[in-house]
């Protein structure tokens, strides 16, 4: 297991870029500890006493980078007292952090395909998050059928996948233009057909 | 249970449908035995991914369980990848026939969808191993099978589209909006199926169609057709 983090390492935070760099570009089954240690100008020792190995780098690192996300995602959604405000607020800040940096959003989003069993568990843990968020439509939602969590995990794969798709496709840059594409695909289930659709023409930045 | 209507499930047992034919000489055709060969490394695949997880599946112990030599293996693969490659195929053409005879075209679409759905959850059901790999090992297994799995989901694309003739503002809708929600319902049954809850399966109809069908034909009408699906469930 990695040490836990205490203080500023900036030979630990050039391995991280190096590993997020290199990853992003090359997928993790075609990186090793060696490259990232040149990458990054670290001997290997620093690597060893930093992670177990590559797979826990791997993890630690996308682990990191995720909790990052999520606090900005968390500090944009704080005092959103609508789940539908909530939910504008929620996409606008993770898209404006995936667009900030497109290879950290390959290495977050793309690369976490094929990274072992861990990285699966860590993906699914993405999509529930997401799904949780989701829920709360359940609140606001105008049909007269009960819903359960369910509809928040389809609507949850639906965005999760939308935004893969276009991180790997290399859009993502552009992230901000289809925000309004995966607001549809979050609220759809619970605000209808045609005030989703009304989500579609919202020009957010514009 | 329209999988078993088919008579597609194979009711043998795990064993059995594993077992080699007599060895030594016999006037077995050389073909048949090379298909039956390959039949059942591919379902020893299916077997040991599902249960193992694709990195932990090894060349060995797919030849151990199918009762082929090692050097069968490497007459039909090259290697680990292209068996899965092999199996996926194979159990998506399987599960294609399966929606192409069940699912009648002449139906309206949204009975089609309802239909399409109910075979595709009645499959996980009876064919779990191989539903697990295609739904959620490929994800697992390099980007050729991450390839394949985005390809499974465009598959469905075309039958989900055609419903866009029934709403009439539908040119606002994203062009992605039908495999964004394959991929949401495929999302669904690959937590079932990483959970060990496929039991219940079925349950998750009504749920499932309304979310499909609420794009196209609004939710009142995909709420009518949920009701119906709950019933039917029930039943």
């Amino acid at each position: 297991m990695s040490e836990p983090r205490r203080g500023r390492d900036p030979a630990r935070e050039r391995i991280a870029a190096a590993t997020i760099e290199l990853v992003a570009d090359h997928g993790l089954e075609a990186v090793d500890a060696r490259t990232i240690c040149e990458r990054a100008d670290v001997g290997n020792a620093h690597f060893n006493r930093c992670f177990a190995d590559l797979e826990d780098c791997f993890l630690v690192i996308h682990g990191e980078v995720l909790e990052e996300l999520c606090a900005r995602v968390a500090a944009a959604r704080a005092g959103r007292e609508a789940w539908h405000d909530g939910v504008w607020a929620a996409g606008m800040a993770a898209m404006r952090y995936l667009q900030e940096d497109p290879d950290r959003a390959r290495f977050l989003i793309v690369a976490i395909n094929g990274a072992g069993p861990g990285a699966q568990t860590r993906r699914d843990e993405v999509v529930q998050r997401i799904a949780a968020v989701l829920d709360g439509g359940r609140g606001e939602a105008v049909g007269e059928r009960p819903m359960s969590r369910c509809t928040a995990e389809i609507s949850a794969g639906a965005v999760y996948g939308t935004i893969q798709a276009k991180t790997e496709s290399g859009s993502i840059e552009r992230g901000e233009e289809f925000l309004p594409e995966l607001i549809y695909l979050a609220t759809m289930p619970y605000l209808g057909r045609r005030a989703a659709e009304d989500e579609l023409a919202v020009q957010p930045l514009r | 249970m329209f999988w078993y209507r088919l008579g597609m499930a194979d009711s043998r047992s795990l064993s059995e449908r594993l077992s080699k034919l007599p060895p030594g000489r016999h006037l077995i055709p050389r073909d048949f035995v090379s298909q039956n060969q390959r039949e059942r490394m591919l379902l020893a695949t299916a077997e040991l991914v599902a249960e193992r997880g694709y990195q932990k599946t090894t060349i060995e112990l797919i030849a151990k369980t199918a009762r082929v030599a090692l050097v069968t293996f490497y007459e039909h693969f090259a290697n680990k990848e292209e068996c899965f490659l092999a199996a996926f195929d194979e159990s998506v053409a399987a599960a294609g026939e399966v929606f192409a005879e069940l699912v009648d075209p002449e139906q309206p679409w949204a009975d089609q969808i309802s239909t399409g759905l109910e075979v595709l959850l009645e499959m996980v059901v009876a064919e779990q191993p191989r539903a697990k790999l295609c739904i959620v090992e490929s994800q697992a297994a390099g980007g050729k099978a991450l390839a394949r799995y985005q390809s499974m989901l465009e598959m469905v694309a075309p039958k989900l589209r055609e419903g866009r003739e029934l709403n009439p503002r539908a040119s606002r809708l994203p062009d992605g909006l039908e495999v964004a929600i394959a991929g949401g319902l495929i999302w669904l049954v690959h937590q079932r199926l990483v959970s060990g809850r496929v039991d219940d399966l079925r349950g998750l109809l009504p749920e499932m169609l309304q979310v499909t069908l609420t794009p196209y034909v609004g939710e009142v009408e995909a709420a009518r057709a949920a009701e119906a699906a709950q019933a039917r469930v029930a039943a």
